[in-house]
């Protein structure tokens, strides 16, 4: 789970408040999921930029996923205004699964 | 037949006439290329030539538009209805829902193209033998397309399975994938059926309602039962829950409907299929009964879970 950002601080408190949201199919939450590429803090605006992918194009649940990330990001960072991005390029594929995601997977 | 029933299939006509049209400008509007989109078209076409040929039967029987008689063409209008339209559009949606819902790094656009090439193929050169020749053996050139385009569509789903990234199987994708194992059923009796009639001109009267029934109430009904609690919640959860995504704990789509029930509908469904099945071929008239209360009981189970699941009311966040 490799998350670019431009300030590792709050992104790793960002990530932490980012694995409340889950995938509701899938049952695992979107970080270990390997669902979030980039997260950036503009401090002069006070925004952050969340770049993010679904496991699929035609996922059902995409808009209820990257609601629920603003909430949580919002939440977290009450000042800033979050602003999600949705790419598909690079397309989601399971090696972008952490560890832990995959034990948990196996397991299910 | 009567002006209601032309009316009744000059207004289905047109809706399908629509439904072509709105999928084809939404298929026009799509950048990447996109296989089950050409799936689910085709299949509204083939759809559309049923309707019409089902069209031409009703006006036969009033005015002889055709060179023989309707029940004569009947053949081609089921089989047109189910290769084309129902066959072609399981395959082309469930090639995408499948390996979605099994989350599957499966994923193979070119034996897509060649299920999609063979079932086309296949329906194609029935339409031809049906209509321009009268040698029975040539069937076997659209069976055995058909047949590939079915078997190729299994390996797919085989596949899918087999490189899923969640392991557990829920119960909905167990129905589901039963589904497609049973297309390979009419399959097995069609080929029976076809060898008997070349053997001898009789035709096997229960053989050949054995074969529609597990048409509809096989992989038909199966893929049904299982996709409905695989969609359906995702539809009503989006509905219920939307605006209410990460503002506090919310259920699972799976968790709006009984899960217990749907069990119990799947058991009653595959007892109540195979018995069905045994009826008809042994001719006995209360295992037909019981058979029947089953599926009776699938129906009712099934309609209560899709209530329930309609009926759901958000909990307080």
């Amino acid at each position: 789970m490799n998350v670019i950002t431009n300030n590792n601080l709050k992104c790793t408190i960002a990530l932490a408040a980012l694995q409340n949201v889950e995938d509701p199919e899938i049952g695992l939450n979107i970080v270990d999921l390997g669902l979030v590429y980039q997260i950036d803090f503009d401090e002069t605006a006070m925004m952050i930029f969340c770049t993010m992918t679904l496991t699929t194009q035609f996922c059902p649940m995409g808009e209820s996923i990257t609601n629920a990330v603003k909430e949580n990001l919002k939440l977290r960072f009450p000042e800033y205004e979050p602003i999600i991005e949705l790419t598909f390029y690079p397309p989601w594929n399971h090696e972008m699964i952490s560890e832990a995601g995959q034990d948990f997977l196996n397991q299910r | 037949m009567g002006l209601h029933t032309q009316c009744g299939g000059v207004l289905i006509i047109l809706a399908i006439i629509s439904y072509l049209i709105n999928l084809g400008m939404s298929m026009v509007k799509t950048e990447q290329e996109n296989v089950h989109a050409f799936f689910v078209f085709t299949a509204a076409i083939w759809l559309l030539t049923t309707t019409i040929v089902g069209l031409l039967l009703v006006y036969n029987f009033t005015y002889p538009v055709l060179s023989k008689s309707s029940l004569y063409y009947l053949p081609l209008h089921a089989h047109l209805g189910i290769a084309g339209w129902f066959l072609l559009l399981i395959t082309g949606i469930g090639s995408r829902l499948i390996p979605m819902f099994l989350i599957s790094k499966y994923s193979n656009n070119k034996t897509l193209w060649w299920i999609y090439g063979s079932i086309n193929g296949g329906l194609l050169a029935f339409v031809f033998i049906f209509l321009y020749t009268d040698n029975r053996l040539l069937m076997a050139i659209p069976l055995l397309a058909v047949v590939a385009g079915i078997v190729l569509f299994s390996y797919f789903c085989y596949q899918a399975y087999r490189q899923r990234i969640r392991k557990k199987l829920d119960e909905q994708m167990k129905v589901s994938l039963l589904a497609v194992l049973m297309m390979l059923i009419p399959v097995i009796f069609l080929v029976v059926i076809i060898i008997i009639l070349l053997m001898s001109a009789k035709e096997n009267t229960s053989l050949v309602i054995t074969y529609g029934f597990i048409i509809f109430f096989g992989w038909i009904t199966a893929i049904i039962l299982g996709m409905t609690f695989k969609t359906l919640p995702f539809i009503v959860w989006n509905k219920v829950y939307h605006q209410l995504a990460g503002k506090g704990k919310t259920p699972n789509p799976k968790d709006l409907f009984s899960n217990t029930i749907f069990k119990w509908m799947s058991v009653a469904y595959i007892f109540g299929f195979v018995l069905f099945t045994a009826g008809i071929l042994l001719d006995f008239t209360w295992l037909l009964q019981i058979a029947a209360a089953l599926l009776l009981v699938t129906a009712l189970l099934y309609n209560w879970n899709v209530i329930k699941l309609l009926m759901h009311k958000p909990a307080s966040l």
